[in-house]
């Protein structure tokens, strides 16, 4: 795990850091600057005049030592880790939430889907989940902005709280709604066809028809017999998701104008900020490393018949 | 599925309940800014990002500002000194003559925290501009040509610029006379005054040297800055908003606008559209909207798009050191070959105009006789034809010896050039000029090693954005000292190689003389010439657009680079 990690830190700040020209080399050719040390003079104040596996290594005993160094450009002088500390309550909430409803709605169509085989149900929730599959979420993100928030006007157009309404929960619940039904639409036609056909297998099973025969009613049948089972794949795929609570989601924090990692990872790619781009990256990375773990564990517990 | 549509129910009613909460308003009046990037820091944050000017022109006043229309006001001065009202002067004889400006401060101008302004927080801002750990980046470098600022009493400061013993001694050892600069009527242009009585313990009461400078951009006042403008910043949320509240003792009077909000960081453009639609926000900045919004923007009703021509002006550098482009008629061929007029047209819907001279109209340096490239192919062809360059079999042009008229034509992956670019290739190659499109992300284009700086382009498109004085941009731009090369660390501006003695002598008589009148004469000398030689041909005018509610009075966006923000103390709400 550890050598996973020390491998993706090394990747992934070689190929931000091989990314040709600095953070000020723009701002400097736009400006009419006669004086040509002060390039020079700007990259040395956040070290840039130093070569890059020095600098890797300054940046790798700042980790250590749980520093993740300063923004560059988007915040600058602030340390990453106040930077990210104040946008991961945001993206936490934001993919908490849709994690569970994502769930919740995938677990209740997958199990319709898959008790009421080919009824129309079925075939609406199966037409639903290739929409949802094969939407982009900035153009969705864009249409419920404009159907929601400016036709209906029953949602906010965007942002996490209104003005002058810093404090008040109801109303950052009601800035969440639109943003996490977004993100849940893949997730929920993703994890609703995989519970389907995980159940459908799961029923057509020797035990489920034993259990069927001792006289067991439907519905125990189901849930008692057949879908804990068939929930078994379905933890590494919400395991593999855990790193994406952090991580944040890209386009719908940037449609919904939503604060959060995601959001803030575009920011400083954009604007060459490296050390703070590398403290959301490698935080996700880690997160993954540590939620495949995780999912290895998870399946020993649920899945008694595994064994490493 | 009854449970499933409960839930439903509950959620609605849920919802329902929330919306009346989140549409209450706070009262007073309330102005919100949309933005689609997030100011930096308060502290050094001059020359820097543009949204960051943006937000500081609230809470920060200079000693003179520049208006809509490109002229000097006073702001923290009382008056703005000129040579011609007495309060700039030469002082002094033979090489320690030298420009000695007075700028009387204000008596009525405190800083957010109630602390009056005084000369030595002038003289402690300029010391700070100096330091040489100092992260912020001013547009010129005028502060280092000063020799000294020195506070005469509480309210009078006094600019004194380097002399010619001064500057050589400083190293700038080709100095010729006394140094001077059409800025210093401004005194520190895009230098922030800093309140010194709090901001001096922080930097051991030494800010030109003390390495704790660099500390003043984590420090508390980058993220709550105390200036001398119309605004104090009250609470800023990271990602989410900034509020600003007027102040009551601001030294023109309580702005009328009460509380302006900043929000939408990182936002899409769409985003902000729609909320600007929606009524959430009041006004989105040049930084986020071009000419294709403009549409969009004025579909919104009660809201208006603004778009001003400003001192923005694209155009395509010849690289002079490339043989072919050497040859001046080559250069004047494909500047008759451009229907820059159709560009107007096509890229900016018409919403902009063609630029003739390298220097914009709003400029008082602008030569209105400045020769126009008026759109004729048959003038580009006979050029070409007499130049040798005959149509071959493809109909691109060769030479005798069977060199093809063909060159790379390279810039940045911006929009507007995605649509600018193909249409000179086809306007180019009408006239039998073949010219292969390269397209590289602005870092890359603008960085040190990238084609502009380095001179490895043929044809280099980009934008060029006016100072307050285009006698001052021309001079890294077409001088030719300001050519980038390895001695000055590939530092200079002039990328197409220009190098013309008669140029450098009209830039040098520019730039060596504050009378407006002699300035002005060789600025039309040099505009003249540049339309001759064409060392770059310029395109057309790149609009600043905003949009703001038509309920918000005085918002004059006409020159953007002093932010659209310049006079937020005389916004008001109809």
């Amino acid at each position: 795990m550890a050598v996973t990690l020390v491998l993706a830190s090394v990747l992934l700040f070689g190929i931000l850091n091989l990314a040709p020209g600095g953070p000020f080399d723009a701002r400097i050719a736009s400006a009419h600057i006669q004086d040509t040390s002060y390039l020079d003079r700007l990259n040395k104040m956040i070290g840039l005049d130093k070569p890059v596996h020095e600098r890797y290594l300054i940046w790798v005993s700042g980790v250590l030592r749980g520093n993740l160094g300063e923004s560059w450009t988007i915040a600058r002088g602030q340390p990453v880790n106040t930077i990210i500390g104040s946008r991961l309550p945001n993206t936490v909430m934001l993919m908490t939430t849709g994690l569970l409803f994502s769930l919740l709605i995938a677990i209740v169509i997958g199990t319709i889907s898959a008790v009421r085989q080919y009824s129309l149900l079925d075939n609406l929730f199966t037409a639903f989940s290739f929409f949802g599959i094969s939407i982009p979420a900035f153009w969705f993100g864009l249409i419920m902005l404009k159907f929601f928030g400016l036709e209906l006007k029953i949602f906010p157009v965007g942002g996490i709280y209104s003005v002058g309404h810093q404090d008040d929960l109801l109303d950052r619940l009601w800035h969440l709604i639109l943003p996490m039904i977004v993100l849940s639409l893949l997730q929920v036609a993703q994890w609703s066809r995989f519970l389907r056909s995980s159940l459908l297998e799961t029923l057509r099973q020797d035990y489920i028809r034993t259990a069927r025969a001792k006289g067991q009613v439907e519905r125990l049948v189901l849930f008692r017999h057949a879908f804990r089972n068939a929930l078994i794949p379905l933890v590494t795929v919400i395991a593999l998701a855990i790193p994406t609570l952090f991580g944040g989601a890209i386009f719908t924090e940037t449609i919904f104008n939503w604060p959060g990692m995601g959001q803030l990872l575009i920011g400083a790619v954009g604007a060459l900020d490296w050390p703070v781009a590398m403290g959301v990256v490698i935080i996700t990375a880690a997160l993954t490393i540590v939620a495949n773990f995780v999912a290895d564990i998870a399946y020993v517990v649920v899945d008694p018949r595994i064994r490493y | 599925m009854r449970r499933f549509a409960s839930l439903g129910v509950a959620l609605a009613l849920a919802v329902g309940t929330l919306v009346p909460v989140a549409n209450a308003q706070s009262s007073g009046k309330t102005v919100v800014m949309g933005f689609t990037q997030e100011p930096d820091t308060f502290v050094a944050g001059e020359g820097g990002l543009y949204v960051t000017a943006v937000a500081a022109n609230l809470v920060y006043s200079q000693l003179v500002v520049i208006d809509d229309l490109m002229r000097p006001i006073a702001d923290l001065a009382t008056s703005v000194p000129t040579l011609d009202n007495g309060e700039a002067v030469m002082v002094g004889d033979g090489a320690d003559q030298h420009l000695e400006t007075t700028f009387h401060l204000r008596q009525d101008a405190k800083f957010g925290d109630g602390t009056p302004l005084s000369a030595e927080d002038v003289v402690f801002s300029w010391k700070l501009s100096l330091n040489p750990v100092w992260g912020a980046a001013a547009g010129n470098d005028l502060e280092s040509k000063y020799s000294d600022v020195v506070a005469r009493d509480q309210h009078t400061v006094l600019f004194k610029m380097m002399s010619q013993n001064q500057a050589r001694a400083a190293g700038q050892s080709s100095q010729q006379g006394p140094v001077i600069h059409p800025f210093y009527l401004y005194g520190l242009p895009d230098v922030y005054i800093y309140p010194s009585k709090r901001m001096a313990p922080l930097v051991d009461f030494d800010p030109q040297n003390s390495p704790k400078v660099k500390d003043l951009q984590s420090s508390v006042f980058s993220r709550s800055p105390v200036g001398t403008g119309p605004y104090t910043l009250d609470s800023w949320d990271p990602g989410v908003q900034m509020v600003f509240h007027a102040r009551a003792d601001y030294f023109r009077g309580k702005p009328p606008i009460d509380t302006i909000i900043i929000r939408g960081f990182e936002a899409s453009k769409e985003t902000l559209l729609a909320q600007l639609q929606a009524g959430d926000i009041q006004t989105i900045g040049s930084e986020s909207l071009d000419v294709s919004d403009v549409d969009a923007v004025n579909a919104i009703p009660g809201v208006k798009a603004y778009v001003r021509a400003g001192t923005t002006i694209e155009h395509i550098d010849f690289n002079l050191s490339n043989p072919i482009l050497a040859d001046k008629n080559v250069r004047k061929a494909m500047a008759f070959a451009l229907d820059r007029g159709d560009l107007v047209n096509r890229v900016l819907s018409g919403q902009s105009s063609v630029a003739d001279s390298v220097i914009p109209p709003i400029s008082p340096l602008f030569n209105p006789d400045t020769p126009k490239y008026a759109f004729d192919p048959d003038q580009a062809r006979a050029l070409l034809d007499a130049a040798g360059w005959t149509v071959g079999s493809d109909g691109i042009r060769v030479n005798s010896s069977g060199q093809r008229l063909s060159f790379k034509y390279q810039s940045t992956t911006a929009g507007i050039r995605k649509k600018t670019m193909p249409l000179v290739k086809d306007q180019l190659a009408a006239v039998g000029i073949e010219v292969n499109i390269d397209q590289v992300p602005a870092q890359t284009y603008f960085g040190s090693t990238g084609p502009l700086r380095q001179r490895t382009f043929d044809l280099g498109e980009y934008a060029s954005v006016g100072s307050q004085d285009s006698g001052v941009d021309v001079v890294t731009e077409y001088g030719s000292k300001f050519i980038p090369s390895a001695d000055n660390n590939f530092g200079g501006q002039n990328y197409p190689g220009w190098s013309n003695q008669s140029a450098d002598q009209l830039i040098n008589q520019e730039a060596n003389t504050l009378v407006p009148g002699t300035r002005q004469s060789a600025m039309n000398a040099l505009q003249l010439l540049m339309a001759d030689e064409l060392p770059t041909v310029p395109l057309y005018f790149r609009p600043n657009v905003t949009a703001a509610s038509n309920r918000l009075a005085n918002w004059k966006p006409e020159y953007a680079s002093n932010g659209y923000t310049w006079n937020v103390w005389e916004w008001d709400l109809r």
